[in-house]
């Protein structure tokens, strides 16, 4: 019995898992707009937003 | 959070001021930056300091000042005394009610509520992290996520702690309008639904293309250094596997509308391209299975690929396009400012005004559907559906058409018509309908496409069965999917349609309307155009033509005849207006008060100014003998002498007529000059018609007829006449009563009257008084018609060579996936640059019709 035979399939089963993680993300939207993420990452103090956001909510 | 949003919310306890500029509210304190006193533009102004919501408004302002246009704010304040801030009713109210507005709202599993809303003066990074930073300060807004690419902005909010219209008035404090979004935006989001479906069969088709490779690769290396059998199997038929998976799941689309063709029996582009997939995957079976022969599910699989992204860039293109045609047919997609019963006004899209609705037209703005003037006076512009030019007085009571553009102050109207059932939705449905019109070109297209796409099978089957002979089947296979990809009849099938929907599109924008797609393929060839003379090539009423006597002699005539609504005076009227302005005197014309204005029946008008006796009217009564009048009626027919006495003495004489139009000589011309024949053929049965054909003639224009006191239906049998000479017939006309003539020609041309009548019936309406337009329209047509054979040429030229490329075996399916597309998007791009209406030429704009 090959090791071929065990490689192939799990190749494939890690190859479909990035497809599927791919599908995700065209799914939720996150390809729609590659625009502001792009400033968000510059910008944005989420740790304070987020801690003044369970705060007041 | 950040203090400068911290320091604005604190300041909006502030004693409040006007923006100069936009008059939105702002805030004064010592140190605020919201509230910017003017600095830039202190030369240009003295008075009380000027203060301003933003940098913005105030670029804007100094920048108006600078150009000497400030006279735009104390004109603004003219034109409309209830002018307040715009904006601001316009982000809020139209959030206040979030059904009414049209707006989506997704309630979540937890309670919260997720809406999405259009962004108005966002412009980079730095607008989307303030708004995203306000959450903290708004309680029960839990989160705002801006969409930079389609300036939308996503809420989470509770709905029981807060609204999105309190985010929109927290918002416009920074000047961040918030509104539901569009209907564009709406229709993009169903498009972007698609989108993503293409995104995800792509992604699936290269994972398994590109797995598929790899195998084929393992294979070939194989083959060269050597493999177990059993290896071989093992690789054969995963790839196969592989391959089967492609076709069958990012493939099926191509299957599908394959199987919908043969039902439906109407050849389509796919099943040439489904064939070629089905060869290909009965071939990488038998390969599969039988262990000889070359592999297939590699092609098999990046076939399939390569078709989907052609494709989803075909749907792009495609969309594209009919976006930009849905924008240039959307004629009433207005937003209308509706009143509830209490007063409230709120901002909504024109089609949801029912018949009941009270809305505010403001100045400027148009009105959104029929209905009746509630409150207010004004005056509108008709010309987009009655082909009248001048300014209407629209007084409260009288009916007004959507479409109207109002001009002078804010009315209410209530609405007795939906948007669809008024007058501007059955233009715009009407002129819709053609675009969806088979014509005879675009039945052609579908024939020929039919018919090609039988011969590409046909030559399929021709080319499998000769290479198999000669080199067996995997060669054949190869090339018969080549040649089944490249041949693609889609250019033929596309072209013809989208041609002829861009040029009514376009002629649209310039107030042609078209209700027949053949009308245009009709104008491409010249014929013979036939006009009407009243209201098309003169102005279908009277006016002056002349004056001779003294100048100063006019203001009094003006002083009696304004008190006058005779169409003599009021053209006498007008003519010494136009005088005025023209020699830029302001005589005292509006001090001269004219006393005991008396009107004579049929003879004048008599009246008293400066304490001389004036009498206006007809020359005869006062001072000729019987066989004199006699004689001046027989000379004076085409034009009407009016004489102004003074004392009783003739000082004046006015002379009227119905004049031509400015510029009608050179459209005759114009078209004469295209090889068209010209014709008059009128109802008026006074010699005018004759001396306006002789003063065409003179400035060189050949009329074939000119003929005079017509009766509708005679019209009719001159234009069969004419048509049964072998020539293309074109009336033009008004609306209404060349009715007859306009239908029985080969294409009417309505230029005067309601638009949807005169839509009716001829299947053009020219919306504005331009005669210069017809030499446009038909070279418009003229153009669509040769790009759509430009487009056949093209398609037939490209599919003539590669799919004898194809055949010949110069092509690998792969180069021919890559090419299908190709040749499609070259079509799209050819019928969309198509130059049906090239723009405006100066000499075009500058001699416009009033």
């Amino acid at each position: 019995m090959s090791v071929l035979y065990i490689a192939l399939p799990i190749a494939i089963l890690l190859g479909a898992a990035g497809l599927w993680a791919c599908l995700r993300c065209i799914k939720t939207g996150q390809y729609e707009d590659l625009e502001a993420d792009s400033y968000r990452i510059l910008l944005d103090d989420q740790p304070e937003l987020s801690k003044h956001d369970t705060k007041s909510s | 959070m950040s203090p400068t949003l911290e320091e604005a919310c604190n300041r909006a306890t502030g004693s409040t001021v006007r923006c100069a500029h936009c008059g939105l509210e702002t805030q004064v304190s010592g140190r605020d930056t919201w509230a910017l006193q003017e600095q830039a533009s202190s030369e240009a102004t003295e008075g009380p300091p000027k203060y301003f919501c933003c940098h913005g408004c105030m670029g804007a302002y100094s920048l108006i000042h600078q150009l000497g246009l400030e006279n735009f704010y104390s004109l603004r304040a003219l034109l409309d005394q209830d002018s307040q801030p715009v904006r601001k009713t316009k982000a809020s109210d139209s959030l206040k009610n979030l059904r009414e507005s049209g707006v989506e709202v997704q309630t979540l599993s937890d309670g919260t509520c997720r809406v999405r809303l259009g962004v108005e003066g966002l412009h980079c990074a730095a607008c989307s992290w303030l708004i995203e930073s306000l959450p903290p300060s708004i309680p029960g807004l839990k989160s705002a996520r801006v969409r930079l690419s389609d300036r939308s902005l996503e809420l989470l909010y509770d709905p029981l702690r807060t609204e999105p219209f309190r985010v929109a008035e927290y918002l416009t404090k920074f000047g961040y309008v918030l509104g539901p979004m569009h209907q564009e935006e709406l229709e993009d989001r169903a498009d972007r639904r698609l989108r993503q479906e293409h995104w995800y069969w792509i992604a699936i088709a290269f994972f398994l293309a590109a797995n598929a490779m790899w195998i084929a690769i393992s294979l070939y290396a194989g083959e060269a250094t050597g493999i177990a059998r059993e290896h071989e199997r093992f690789l054969r038929w995963v790839g196969a596997i592989l391959g089967l998976l492609s076709a069958a799941f990012p493939g099926r689309i191509f299957f599908r509308s394959a199987w919908q063709s043969i039902k439906t029996r109407i050849p389509h582009v796919d099943v040439p391209v489904a064939t070629g997939l089905l060869v290909g995957t009965i071939g990488s079976l038998i390969g599969a299975a039988t262990g000889k022969g070359h592999v297939y599910f590699d092609s098999l699989a990046s076939l399939v690929l390569l078709l989907r992204i052609g494709r989803y860039i075909q749907f792009r293109a495609q969309y594209r396009s009919g976006m930009s045609i849905a924008k240039l047919l959307r004629f009433h997609d207005i937003e209308a400012v509706r009143v509830t019963a209490e007063g409230q006004k709120a901002t909504v899209p024109a089609r949801q005004l029912r018949p009941g609705d009270r809305v505010e037209v403001r100045s400027g703005s148009m009105i959104p559907t029929d209905g009746v003037i509630s409150k207010g006076q004004t005056e509108l512009q008709t010309a987009f559906i009655t082909g009248e030019s001048r300014p209407q007085r629209a007084m409260q009571g009288q009916e007004v058409f959507g479409g109207s553009l109002n001009l002078k102050s804010t009315i209410e109207i209530t609405v007795l018509k939906s948007a669809h059932e008024g007058r501007l939705g059955q233009i715009s449905s009407l002129v819709q309908q053609a675009t969806s019109d088979r014509t005879p070109l675009i039945q052609l297209a579908d024939r020929v496409g039919r018919v090609f796409v039988w011969v590409v099978l046909a030559l399929a089957i021709g080319t499998c069965g000769t290479w198999w002979a000669i080199q067996g089947p995997s060669v054949a296979i190869q090339r018969t999917v080549s040649l089944l990809t490249i041949a693609c009849p889609c250019a033929l099938a596309l072209a013809a349609p989208l041609v002829i929907t861009v040029a009514i599109g376009r002629a649209a924008r310039e107030k042609i309307w078209i209700r027949d797609g053949n009308a245009l393929e009709r104008l491409s060839k010249p014929g013979l155009i036939c006009f009407d003379k009243t209201g098309t090539l003169t102005f279908g009423e009277l006016r002056v033509v002349d004056w001779s006597g003294p100048v100063e002699l006019l203001p009094s005539v003006e002083a009696i005849q304004s008190q006058s609504e005779h169409p003599i005076a009021k053209a006498l009227v007008e003519f010494i207006r136009l005088e005025n302005a023209h020699a830029k005197e302001q005589v005292s014309a509006c001090l001269l008060k004219a006393h005991s204005v008396e009107l004579e029946v049929g003879q004048g008008i008599r009246g008293i100014v400066d304490g001389r006796e004036v009498f206006i009217g007809r020359i005869d009564s006062q001072s000729q003998t019987q066989t004199q009048r006699q004689e001046q009626d027989r000379t004076d027919e085409v034009y009407r002498k009016v004489g102004v006495f003074v004392d009783g003495n003739l000082q004046g004489v006015f002379r009227l007529g119905d004049v031509q139009r400015p510029g009608v000589a050179k459209a005759l011309s114009a078209l004469q000059q295209r090889g068209w024949k010209l014709a008059i053929l009128s109802g008026d049965d006074s010699p005018h018609v004759q001396s306006l054909g002789l003063e065409l003639q003179k400035s060189g224009i050949d009329l074939e007829e000119c003929l005079g006191g017509l009766s509708p239906e005679q019209k009719k049998e001159h234009l069969d006449r004419f048509h049964a000479l072998g020539l293309t017939t074109v009336m033009i006309g008004d609306g209404i009563n060349d009715a007859i003539a306009l239908a029985s020609a080969d294409v009417g041309i309505a230029v005067r009257g309601p638009s949807e009548i005169a839509l009716r019936n001829a299947p053009i309406y020219m919306g504005a008084n331009h005669l210069e337009l017809i030499p446009r329209l038909l070279d418009a047509s003229t153009n669509a018609v040769q790009a759509i054979h430009r487009c056949f040429a093209a398609s037939l030229f490209y599919n003539c060579i590669t799919i004898g490329l194809a055949a010949t075996g110069y092509i690998h399916p792969w180069i021919a996936a890559v090419f299908m597309p190709i040749s499609g998007i070259t079509v799209l791009l050819m019928a969309w640059t198509a130059r049906t209406f090239p723009p405006h030429s100066k000499s075009l704009t500058q001699t416009t019709f009033e």
